[in-house]
């Protein structure tokens, strides 16, 4: 059992040193004012929250191994009428070069990004995950509404350059962006209806699904902004406030020529005549009479990018405590508003720890911890921004958060 | 220090993708197939009928086989060639002068035949024409004594000119389909024979021509595919002669057991409906049961012999033909076992002779658009059919799709559910089948479909319902993987052995549904 809790805490926390890798983004940065050399950054973060599936049943998905009968009925029982998933990891990597750009702006260099990074959200009915999970024999005799489930997944690499301040570390980057695997579905309509026997099936939906075009290389193009802006206020020597205002992914893209299905249908089925079943080999025609037409089109989507602005903490802070706080938001269905406020505790100059409590997202409250660790010219800090769930089942997320810098 | 930091991040990179598959499981309760099977439907397409007391009575008439009449009268393709020219050693022709005007027969060859007049149901004449002098000039071809609506077959083809070695040509092509031919020649005493008419013009338009008698006019005649639907003359002494097989193959799903098979009245018809006199004979009518090795020859006292056939009445939509029948029940020969024998292939062996005694009607056989020789076979008796562990068995192509891995079966059950108003009962097995047809398992159904048992008024059966079971478990599971068909036998029985009467209001209706264990993985 001990041993299974250090496996998913380490593993949380390899979330973002893994392929999961990411970083210091949505953990309060600790903000050096004073003039950067050459600097190599990588952060990452990865996360999974929910209002209402439980670590015991997302783990299963995370690590593997099979979903227990019991199990899944218990989740299938705590579902709300309306829940939120939501799941992703980005890897993000910046070289900040020292050069002056600007003969009137000293502090300004030039900096190149790259960005991998994939993002979940759904929003779905209890009654989904009972039949997605148990299947239709506890509903025998009901009707199960699946309308207002709304998923989607993108994947995309993103690349760029901008400028950034070497003083207040404020940057600006313009990315391309590639999509590499997208997927949505929304469900406008959608219920079904089983009799007492299992022997009539009645269903209605209304539904879109668009899905990335098959093209082994192009899948549609786009273009987003990353940004920090660090804004100082109070003392000029120690910056002891400073407001961050930050985003990351912001922006739009194309899914070219994707394979859009519409589906629009109304069944009564009982079962098919006799003759449909010996004479159909190609079942084409069967999902014709379903009522799904399909073609293509190309797209246009916001990425699942996120904007958030707050408080940032100093690292030359003359209090060893200082408080942090903030607003994130999200561009996606399903993301709530997420308010969070923390404590930074810095000891030593090399060393530095906080907490922070989160509400909204896709989860309700959640608790954050983080450390850094600083040395002339490393930097590593690793945290998470669900303690708890990183080692207890009963708890509704994961989270894991790196950032490694280098400067030389 | 910093390479070891990375080392480990790669490490992790590494361990931390690696994942086990995702897998559960769903209880899935989901009609497949829903139908019935209605003896009512049977009724509406002239097979069977409703007595007044709701039982359901047999009332066949097929038609067995029906003879080829182009075989009897048959116009080969022909073609006809004919020059022209003037008598004179030249001729100054003005414009508009008519140089050519002559008929010509054409003899079709038949062997026997002799046709006094023809209608055509279809064929084409193509007609060519060659112009040696160097004006245009206008060939009017006619078909004299060939009719359609009271008007005569003609027509204009302006012709470019040419020389004597390089001709102007046109071609006409001519659909002689619904035209009447009289071919009894310009004087009407003669037969088998076909007129045209070519008068040549010079163009009206033209400038004056001089035609000596070198310069040749040909004509060219071909008639193609022409078939008769009216014919009149003497159609010669025809003789056919053939064994016919008719193939059942739904018989050939009985692989076993027996039927009783009660009152039965059958009737063979020979029937002739063209206006020539013949005679017949069947050689044989035999029933062959392949799955069961067993061939059985219907008997009947008339089987063997020569027999007349006599010409049809009345002209064309009034033809009536003659008949020659031979009549089979319960009490001749050996009808009931020749049914009993189940047979999925029946031959029958006839000769039929046209004109035995050569041209009787003085040259006046006749054949309508309706004319044909055949044979019927006509049913009339109650539907009274006892099974004894009859076993019918078929093989349908099914695809479980469980190469896709997403969702597999992990096990379950079929549940067929029916509603029976046959006096049939029935167990029911399924083979799995793999892509070679091997068995892979069979399933034996928990429970039968029970026969239903007549009312108390005795004109109906009432409804039995029952519910047949096929387990699928965790092995049979796997199998269907490979299962690319399954194989459905099924072992019928009756009520009662003999006098199962068959009422208006049987059925069996039945629904199948899956109750099935499924195993996603992701």
């Amino acid at each position: 059992m001990i041993g299974r809790i250090i496996k998913i805490s380490v593993i949380n926390v390899a979330f973002g040193l893994s392929c999961y890798l990411n970083g210091q983004e949505l953990l309060p940065v600790v903000l050096d004012t004073t003039l950067a050399n050459e600097q190599l950054n990588i952060v990452g973060n990865a996360f999974t929250s929910s209002t209402s599936i439980r670590n015991e049943f997302s783990r299963k998905f995370l690590f593997g191994g099979e979903i227990e009968e019991s199990l899944a009925k218990k989740v299938a029982k705590r579902q709300k009428d309306y829940n939120r998933l939501g799941g992703g990891y980005r890897i993000r990597g910046e070289f900040r070069a020292k050069n002056q750009v600007f003969k009137a702006h000293p502090d300004w260099s030039w900096m190149i990004d790259i960005t991998q990074e994939a993002h979940l959200s759904a929003e779905f009915s209890d009654e989904l995950i009972g039949l997605g999970f148990v299947g239709n024999e506890m509903y025998l005799g009901k009707e199960v509404t699946v309308a207002g489930t709304a998923a989607r997944w993108d994947q995309f690499l993103a690349i760029g350059g901008g400028l950034h301040n070497r003083k207040t570390k404020s940057f600006v980057t313009l990315n391309l962006v590639l999509p590499q695997s997208f997927f949505e579905v929304d469900v406008a309509k959608g219920y079904f209806g089983f009799s007492e026997l299992g022997d009539h099936v009645t269903a209605e939906i209304k539904a879109d699904i668009v899905r990335e075009n098959p093209s082994l290389y192009f899948k549609g193009v786009g273009a987003a902004v990353n940004f920090d802006f660090n804004i100082p206020f109070g003392s000029p020597e120690t910056y002891n406030g400073i407001i961050g205002v930050t985003a990351r992914s912001l922006g739009f893209f194309s899914i070219h020529k994707s394979v859009f299905s519409k589906v629009e249908t109304q069944q009564d089925f009982s079962g098919l005549p006799l003759d449909d079943i010996i004479n159909t080999e190609d079942f084409g025609g069967l999902v014709d009479s379903l009522g799904v037409n399909t073609y293509r089109k190309t797209m246009y989507r916001m990425l699942p990018g996120f904007f958030q602005i707050g408080k940032v903490v100093s690292a030359h802070h003359p209090k060893k405590i200082q408080s942090f706080f903030g607003v994130r938001m999200y561009a996606t269905k399903g993301y709530k508003p997420l308010i969070y406020a923390g404590a930074h505790y810095q000891p030593i100059r090399q060393f530095s720890l906080g907490v922070q409590g989160a509400f909204g997202g896709y989860a309700n409250f959640r608790l954050g911890f983080y450390l850094n660790y600083t040395t002339d010219s490393f930097v590593v800090s690793a945290g998470s921004e669900d303690v708890l769930g990183m080692i207890s089942k009963s708890q509704y997320g994961h989270s894991g958060l790196i950032r490694i810098a280098w400067e030389f | 220090m910093k390479i070891s930091v990375f080392l480990l991040l790669i490490t992790l990179l590494v361990v931390g993708c690696r994942k086990e598959k995702t897998s559960w499981n769903t209880d899935w309760v989901v009609p497949l197939v829903n139908d019935s099977l209605l003896i009512k439907d049977y009724v509406s397409d002239s097979t069977l009928a409703i007595n007044p007391d709701q039982s359901i009575q047999v009332v066949l008439d097929k038609r067995l086989f029906d003879l080829d009449l182009s075989d009897l009268v048959n116009i080969p393709d022909t073609t006809v060639e004919q020059i022209f020219s003037i008598q004179i050693s030249s001729l100054v022709v003005n414009p508009g002068f008519t140089f050519i005007n002559e008929i010509e027969e054409h003899n079709f060859s038949f062997d026997e035949m002799t046709l006094l007049e023809a209608r055509i149901k279809s064929g084409v004449a193509t007609v060519r024409v060659e112009n040696p002098v160097a004006t245009n000039a206008v060939f009017e071809v006619s078909l004299p004594g060939v009719m359609k609506n009271g008007v005569e077959f003609s027509h204009t083809e302006v012709v470019e000119g040419g020389t004597q070695t390089n001709p102007g040509i046109g071609v006409l092509e001519l659909n002689l389909g619904g035209y009447t031919i009289d071919m009894r020649g310009v004087n009407g005493n003669l037969y088998n024979l076909l007129q045209s008419k070519l008068i040549v013009t010079s163009d009206p338009n033209g400038e004056q021509v001089t035609i000596t008698n070198q310069d040749e006019f040909k004509f060219a005649v071909k008639f193609e595919n022409l078939q008769l639907d009216y014919g009149r003359g003497y159609f010669g002494n025809v003789f056919f002669s053939d064994t016919t097989t008719v193939d059942l193959n739904e018989f050939k799903k009985i692989i076993g057991g027996n039927v009783v098979i009660d009152d039965l009245n059958l009737e063979l018809v020979i029937k002739n409906g063209i206006k020539a006199s013949g005679q017949a004979n069947i050689t044989l009518f035999e029933s062959i049961n392949n799955n069961q090795n067993t061939s059985i020859a219907l008997d009947h006292p008339y089987f063997g012999q020569l027999l007349n056939l006599n010409a049809a009445q009345g002209v064309w939509e009034s033809i009536t033909p003659s008949e020659l029948k031979f009549a089979f029940n319960n009490s001749s020969g050996n009808l009931k076992y020749f049914l009993e024998n189940l047979g999925d292939e029946y031959k029958m062996g006839y000769s039929i002779e046209i004109n035995p005694h050569g041209n009787s009607s003085a040259g006046n056989d006749m054949l309508f658009p309706k004319s044909n020789i055949g044979i019927e076979l006509k049913a009339d008796f109650p539907l009274k059919v006892g099974a004894d562990d009859l076993i019918l068995q078929d093989t349908f192509k099914i695809d479980f799709k469980n190469d896709a891995k997403l969702i597999q079966v992990k096990s379950g059950e079929f549940v067929l559910k029916t509603t029976n108003t046959f006096p049939y009962g029935a167990e029911v097995e399924l083979f799995l089948l793999d892509e070679n047809e091997q068995v892979l398992k069979s399933l034996l159904s928990q429970g039968g479909i029970s026969p239903a048992s007549t009312n108390s008024s005795l004109n109906a059966h009432v409804p039995v319902e029952s519910e047949l079971k096929f387990v699928v478990n965790e092995e049979t599971a796997e199998m269907l993987m490979d299962t690319k068909s399954i194989l459905v036998r099924a072992k019928f029985s009756s009520t009662y052995l003999n006098n199962n009467i068959v009422y208006s209001n049987a059925a069996l209706k039945f629904v199948l549904l899956s109750h099935l264990k499924l195993k996603a993985t992701v």
